[in-house]
């Protein structure tokens, strides 16, 4: 009888019966409640301040610590914008010849270009159980659930809910995440999905469902293949640092080293392109 | 004014949490200040207070970060309850060891539930490379922070409108 007159006891197991229906209840929803939504936007100009603050005093902690001089770093910048401009000259040849097939072809150009929105991070899940993070556009942005996000350096997650100015984004090394990617060498198709490496400090991808037969090598280049039907063709996505076979033997596994840094997302582009909700759409 | 104060205390602790330590972290480790708190306000008050802040900034991650309603809440509240228990059987609580350990102690249980709940929401996850990797150094992180947030929460509850009513023995550990 004891047990039934300790009332704290009593008020926390309540509590936690409410909260655990309210788990089973609220995982899996991707419709963002008014609630949600209002308490987003009232935290969010905070934490985009001190989110863009912080990350910048990372940033100048983890160049200190990491023994990378000025003047190396200066000569390493340098050869990137050789590099970078050697690419834009070729970029723009590339584009002129485009226009002039699709002239001649008489494509029109609106229906074929993918449309993008800008977003900034404004705050990471905290912990290492899950890997979303938020962006400071929503609804009223025209930012809809599945949209791919990419930065500079590749593919880095889709849009799983939206508020009405912000949205949860799930980065594709969450173990929950599942991309559809190919070998750029040797078009081998897999499922890309979030790993963790014991002795790497970078997260993993594992790629999975590779054939035995697949002639992949570390340094290969990852793309996404465009099959599932959320992310287009051809964003980058990491390269193969190791390859193995699967538990069973019938497969190959092969770990991925994203190209985008997820210590340090600050900028993304979001998707909004047509294509992708004509596919929606479709489903 | 003693619940503005710790609605103001529950603001600073989420904003940390969601918007600083995913910056400023060593390898991915950072301190779990919500833990630090929960710990603080019940050595100090030996109440349920440190529950019920830990229900609010876990329901409050909850909202801004997964939209998985119980994620975050679970663990905090129920660490913050089992904190509650454990503290009033404790007869000795010194400035530096005990907050330290009562700290490191309450992370891995908050995480020990978040790895279960992880695993039922369809996680797929090593369990000994979470706790080698990220649980036991957190634990060890949020123990030394544990220091610098004890001894704020000192400071604080040495003001009468921070401190509940009826609180006793609250100049001995002051």
């Amino acid at each position: 009888m004891h047990f039934w007159r300790n009332r704290p006891l009593m008020v926390t197991i309540i509590v936690l019966i409410i909260l655990l229906a309210l788990l089973v209840v609220t995982a899996g929803g991707s419709n963002m409640s008014g609630a949600e939504s209002v308490a987003g936007s009232l935290f969010m100009p905070l934490q985009r301040a001190l989110y863009s603050a912080t990350d910048s005093i990372g940033e100048f902690f983890e160049r200190i610590f990491s023994g990378v001089d000025a003047q190396t770093e200066n000569y390493r910048l340098s050869a990137r914008i050789a590099e970078l401009e050697g690419l834009l000259q070729d970029y723009n040849e590339m584009k002129r010849e485009n226009e002039r097939l699709k002239t001649l072809l008489n494509f029109d150009t609106q229906d074929n270009t993918l449309e993008y929105k800008s977003a900034r991070v404004i705050g990471k899940s905290p912990g290492h159980w899950f890997n979303m993070f938020i962006i400071d556009t929503g609804l009223s942005g025209g930012i809809k659930v599945n949209m791919p996000v990419v930065n500079t350096d590749g593919l880095v997650g889709r849009v799983v809910q939206t508020g009405a100015n912000w949205s949860r984004v799930m980065a594709i090394i969450d173990t929950s995440s599942g991309v559809s990617g190919i070998v750029e060498r040797t078009r081998d198709n897999g499922i890309l999905s979030g790993s963790a490496s014991l002795t790497d400090q970078l997260p993993l991808l594992a790629m999975s469902n590779l054939p035995l037969d697949a002639d992949l090598m570390p340094g290969d280049t990852v793309i996404t293949s465009g099959l599932a039907g959320v992310f287009p063709k051809g964003i980058r996505i990491g390269e193969v640092v190791e390859v193995s076979p699967s538990d069973d033997g019938m497969r190959n596994t092969a770990l991925v080293r994203p190209w985008v840094n997820f210590g340090h997302l600050e900028e993304v582009v979001i998707i909004t392109s047509k294509l992708v909700n004509v596919k929606e759409a479709l489903e | 004014m003693r619940y503005l104060i710790l609605f103001a205390v529950a603001v600073i602790n989420i904003i940390f949490t969601g918007a600083v330590f995913p910056n400023i972290n060593i390898s991915g480790i950072a301190p779990d200040i919500i833990i630090c708190t929960i710990s603080a306000i019940v050595i100090i008050e030996k109440r349920m207070t440190g529950a019920v802040m830990g229900l609010f900034c876990g329901l409050m991650l909850d909202i801004i970060f997964t939209g998985i309603i119980g994620f975050y809440s679970i663990p905090y509240f129920a660490t913050g309850a089992a904190a509650f228990f454990v503290s009033a059987r404790l007869s000795y609580i010194d400035r530096y060891v005990v907050p330290c350990c009562f700290a490191a102690a309450a992370l891995l249980l908050k995480e020990l539930i978040s790895a279960i709940l992880s695993y039922m929401l369809g996680s797929h996850f090593l369990f000994w490379h979470k706790l080698v990797r990220y649980m036991l150094p957190e634990a060890l992180f949020t123990g030394i922070f544990m220091l610098l947030i004890y001894y704020l929460f000192r400071r604080l509850y040495r003001s009468v409108s921070v401190r509940p009513k009826n609180l006793e023995d609250l100049k001995r550990l002051l």
